[in-house]
């Protein structure tokens, strides 16, 4: 070995154990390194710098072997879900999953965009107080006597019908129902010069236009037979478009005289501001006059409950899950137990954001997580499907906050590790003598978690023992 | 924390052999290496695990030592109750293990005096 090698294998063996200590944990990087460089000085020395060199080269997977052991070892005294950061990323990780089944999902989108299609609240509907099925109580011989009558408190009055009838040789489930039915419902749609042309006016769904039309842009303005008869194709109602009951996917619009007589349906009705104020309950009686002249009582159903739209109706179960979370638990976060020197004002704040996006997780998800499962297999808006997403979400919502709230009163105030391996301290018996309940530590090795089995009055409530140095050895970091 | 010793634990061969060759007289890792021949890269992980496993137990030379010979300390090795046990149980599992006697260095004779 010439002289350049010898001092190239010299600098090699002093800076390439100093750099390969990077990897070794730090705990023991001190002592790593003081026992390579003896070894390295002794063989250098003794049998030159090539054999340096060459027992230089077992620094890297010596230094790899102890770093594996040291993850080892961790994953042994602490859990991986213990950690705050990994809390964190499993509730991010299922909101994202949750957004990515909603942005998938037609039916999802189609009800998270639904306030633009939701139902005025200046809606009801008109049925006859006597009949049981309400969806078809009124003969839409009444609808036209009605409607051409003067109304005090009405602005407008529509009828539709459910049918089943063949369209283009396939059976469909459809509406029948005046022509001004969209216009009343406040639908952006335009469909006045179909509805204006000779032939009635059709509105297929969405879905439909997919399926049995292969999405054609151009199918405006086609004509179609449904029921044996042509009709002229108008619009196309996106998903979600239909707030009302039922799940049809064709609707044929006609005008009120053209209307099938003896037919039975839903009359809907847009009150005036009047009208409104004398609806103080969802369901009024009205008397009215039938087609034959003679009396009707006509009940009044308001539809403004059916408009909340999926955001509402989050707000509202989320509302509610706070309100009813103090039943379950208390809702201490048990902050106060963690006042201590050892405290810093920047742990503290540590905490306290990660109780903030904690929260803030859980509230994303328990948005978009009921939509996922309600909506996931439902072409669109169905009619229990409100009530479905406010329990499931007000049920979701108040096991998540009960969580939450357990989970951060077992964060250690140091680390924010999640507090494990509880043990059993004390005897029941000796419980005016000393303290009996359950010891929870920290992984880290910072505090133990003591929680009273039975609250006294010198120690009613879980409180943080921070360890000393004398403690370490347990803990090896 | 340190893990308790397995009793009656199945050691690899090569660490069977690093444990005969402390147990001859090697007592640090280089000295380990050219007794059996062994690369670096895999005399020194074994040294880890074996201490991990409280099989061998490290210590550090005198610094009186090192300083008279103007060098930094070394760290040596030896095995404890429960590396002999086990290194015990490895000869009867691995029975050439006998007959593999390790050449100590004279300089580490006279070092361990």
């Amino acid at each position: 070995m010439n002289r350049v090698e010898q001092i190239v294998a010299d600098v090699l063996c002093r800076t390439l154990p100093g750099i390969i200590a990077l990897l070794v944990p730090a705990s023991r990087r001190a002592e790593w390194l003081r026992e390579w460089h003896g070894e390295l000085e002794f063989v250098r020395v003794a049998a030159g710098p090539r054999a340096a060199l060459a027992l230089c080269r077992g620094a890297l997977p010596d230094a790899m072997e102890l770093r594996k052991l040291e993850r080892m070892q961790r994953v042994r005294m602490a859990p991986v879900h213990s950690s705050a950061g990994v809390c964190l990323l499993i509730l991010a990780l299922i909101l994202v999953a949750g957004w990515t089944v909603a942005l998938l999902s037609p039916a999802v989108n189609a009800e998270r965009h639904s306030e633009r299609y939701a139902l005025r609240s200046d809606l009801v509907f008109l049925k006859d107080a006597h009949a049981n099925d309400w969806e078809s109580s009124v003969r839409v011989e009444g609808y036209r006597l009605w409607a051409a009558s003067r109304q005090h408190f009405i602005l407008g009055l529509a009828f539709y019908s459910m049918e089943h009838a063949t369209l283009n040789g396939s059976e469909v489930a459809a509406v029948h129902g005046s022509a001004n039915l969209f216009t009343l419902l406040g639908l952006p749609m335009e469909i006045g010069s179909a509805a204006e042309s000779s032939q009635p006016a059709m509105v297929l769904s969405d879905a439909m236009w997919r399926r049995d039309f292969a999405a054609d842009p151009a199918i405006l303005g086609r004509e179609v037979i449904y029921g044996g008869r042509p009709v002229r194709i108008a619009a196309v109602l996106p998903a979600g478009g239909w707030r009302l009951p039922g799940d049809p996917e064709a609707w044929l619009l006609e005008p009120n005289a053209a209307l099938p007589d003896g037919i039975r349906g839903s009359v809907l009705a847009r009150m005036n501001s009047e009208g409104l104020e004398q609806l103080w309950h969802d369901r009024v009686i009205i008397p009215a006059v039938g087609p034959e002249g003679e009396a009707e009582d006509l009940c009044v159903l308001s539809l403004s409950d059916r408009s909340r739209g999926p955001w509402g109706i989050y707000l509202l179960a989320v509302l509610l899950a706070f309100l009813a979370l103090p039943a379950l638990t208390s809702v201490a976060l048990g902050e106060e137990a963690t006042v201590d020197a050892e405290t810093t004002a920047r742990r503290k704040a540590l905490r306290r954001a990660f109780a903030t996006a904690k929260l803030g997780l859980i509230l994303g998800i328990l948005y978009v997580v009921p939509l996922d499962v309600i909506y996931s297999k439902t072409p669109g808006y169905q009619p229990g499907a409100d009530v479905i997403q406010l329990v499931f979400t007000f049920g979701l919502g108040i096991f998540a906050l009960w969580w939450a709230v357990a989970d951060q009163r077992k964060r250690c105030p140091v680390c924010l590790r999640r507090v494990a391996h509880p043990a059993h301290v004390g005897i029941a018996s000796r419980t005016f003598l000393a303290w009996n309940g359950t010891e929870l530590f920290c992984a880290g090795g910072h505090t133990l978690l003591e929680v009273p089995d039975l609250p006294t009055s010198w120690f009613y409530a879980p409180r943080w023992v921070y360890l000393d140095s004398s403690w370490n050895f347990l803990f090896p970091v | 924390m340190p893990q308790d010793p397995i009793p009656g634990v199945k050691l690899s061969h090569t660490a069977a052999m690093i444990l005969q060759a402390i147990d001859a007289g090697c007592l640090y890792g280089f000295s380990i290496m050219e007794s059996l021949g062994l690369p670096s890269g895999t005399v020194y992980p074994a040294l880890r695990r074996l201490e991990r496993d409280r099989l061998i137990h490290a210590a550090w030379e005198s610094q009186r030592i090192a300083d008279a010979e103007m060098r930094p300390p070394r760290k040596y090795y030896r095995l404890t109750t429960a590396g002999k046990g086990a290194l015990e149980a490895a000869r009867r599992r691995y029975p050439l293990l006998d007959r593999l006697q390790p050449a100590v260095p004279s300089e580490l004779e006279t070092e361990r005096a």
